[in-house]
């Protein structure tokens, strides 16, 4: 078969090329910081599997995890107890999803989230202050909501169980399911917070700390601020986040 | 995947790039961390030339050679270069990137306009004015184009491999890299026609403003 051969490029397009070619190239300080933070990833990626129970890292992580799983069922509480049961709603824990990934050994005192138990009785409840799906119908709306916050921290769970693992890709990966849920998330200071800790792990420092920027500025008085400030997004003080 | 290309690992490159090439060290003595020290501007310009924003370079480029390392087994002679097998993972890399900005996007801020050129002692202030004005334009004609377009200008016409070379590094067959550079070519010349003629419109505007 004879292949058509492309036009050559015109003298001024080319030389736009030639002009802009030398000016892509990276300088020293952004190479010498990639290549440790690649260095990092390989070491603490070694470190983890190795010796789980003994690294630093992996004991921030165990805290971390803790908060997390604490928020997002204390969240969970929060935002359905008054709205959907009429008494004080019993919680049964694992969550099915949660269950299949548990918890490392070096996460002890992480709790795995709950499920937050929706009564029966309480389906037919009128939902007064939904966020999401206002043109449904009113009766299912309730057990669609329990449903999307029993979804919400289940993702949340595995996210934190995979960070426990050192797995952080995988936390990437669960908090990208979690995003590409419809509407807003009812945890999203939990999910903001995981995400960081996980771009940290992956060693997606600039992307930590942009999350952790945003993360302050539309949670100034969050009480997780804490955990987003031992991170590697430092503190919101550009002095010390520089490295 | 892979075409007849040449395995001969200095001869890849395109007549500009013929005597960088033959400096490397050939596919035999490479190991990911020797691999780092060669190419790393190679692959760090390509993600800037593949849309990936400045803000998130360095994870980019860091992701890259987390996947090098994770694959360097899959790295054989079949290959014709390193070039073609690096640029093959870094696009998938921009394009993983590229859609999690879009949907992070409201935590990204934009860098708008500015571009980063590093200095360089042999450039004068003029030239680096030059150069950055010359940057920022490419990367506005490379907007304009689809992702494929964009690849087979970045790897032909900028990185200047061969189109065999790129057909390869694109998983494309030959007919098909030769159709879409001819494609992507028709279309940055009509784009930068139109930049031209509305910088021609904009001068004379400002003529027109300052005469009256």
């Amino acid at each position: 078969m004879r292949i058509l051969q492309p036009p050559e490029l015109d003298t001024d397009t080319l030389s736009v090329i030639e002009a802009a070619r030398p000016g892509h190239e990276p300088n020293e300080m952004a190479r010498a910081r990639v290549r440790k933070g690649i260095e990092i990833k390989l070491a603490a990626g070694i470190a983890l599997a190795i010796a789980p129970a003994t690294s630093a890292f992996a004991g921030a992580l165990k805290v971390t995890a803790a908060v997390v799983a604490v928020g997002s069922v204390v969240g969970a509480g929060v935002y359905v107890v008054p709205r959907y049961v009429s008494k004080p709603a019993p919680v049964h824990a694992p969550a099915p999803r949660v269950a299949a990934h548990p918890a490392p050994a070096f996460i002890p005192e992480a709790p795995p989230p709950a499920e937050i138990a929706v009564p029966e009785r309480t389906v037919t409840a009128p939902r007064a202050h939904s966020k999401r799906h206002v043109a449904a119908a009113p009766a299912p709306a309730p057990v669609e909501n329990a449903s999307s916050l029993k979804e919400e921290i289940a993702l949340l769970g595995a996210a934190n169980a995979a960070l426990g693992r050192g797995d952080f890709k995988g936390a990437l990966s669960l908090l990208d399911d979690y995003d590409r849920r419809p509407g807003a998330g009812l945890l999203a200071q939990e999910r903001m917070v995981t995400g960081i800790l996980a771009a940290c792990g992956a060693g997606r420092v600039n992307t930590a700390r942009e999350d952790a920027r945003q993360f302050r500025v539309r949670w100034p008085r969050s009480p997780l601020a804490s955990r987003v400030d031992g991170s590697c997004a430092g503190s919101a003080d550009p002095a010390r986040s520089t490295p | 995947m892979v075409t007849g290309a040449s395995t001969n690992s200095s001869a890849r490159v395109g007549d500009a790039g013929a005597d960088v090439g033959a400096l490397l060290p050939t596919p035999s003595d490479l190991t990911p961390r020797r691999l780092y020290d060669t190419h790393f501007p190679f692959v760090w310009r390509n993600l800037r030339r593949l849309g990936v924003p400045d803000t998130i370079l360095e994870d980019a480029s860091q992701d890259v050679f987390l996947v090098v390392h994770r694959r360097w087994d899959s790295f054989d002679s079949r290959w014709s270069s390193v070039e073609t097998w690096l640029f093959g993972i870094l696009m998938r890399v921009a394009r993983n990137h590229r859609r999690s900005l879009r949907r992070r996007a409201w935590a990204i801020p934009s860098t708008g306009d500015l571009v980063e050129v590093v200095p360089s002692p042999a450039a004068g202030p003029a030239e680096l004015v030059a150069r950055r004005e010359a940057v920022a334009l490419l990367d506005r004609l490379l907007d304009s184009l689809d992702e494929d377009k964009r690849a087979i200008i970045v790897l032909v016409d900028v990185e200047q491999l061969s189109v065999p070379q790129a057909a390869e590094s694109l998983e494309v067959n030959l007919n098909t890299a030769y159709w879409r550079l001819r494609t992507a070519r028709t279309q940055l010349r009509k784009s930068l026609a139109r930049f031209r003629a509305s910088e021609n419109r904009s001068e004379t505007d400002k003529g027109g403003g300052a005469s009256s």
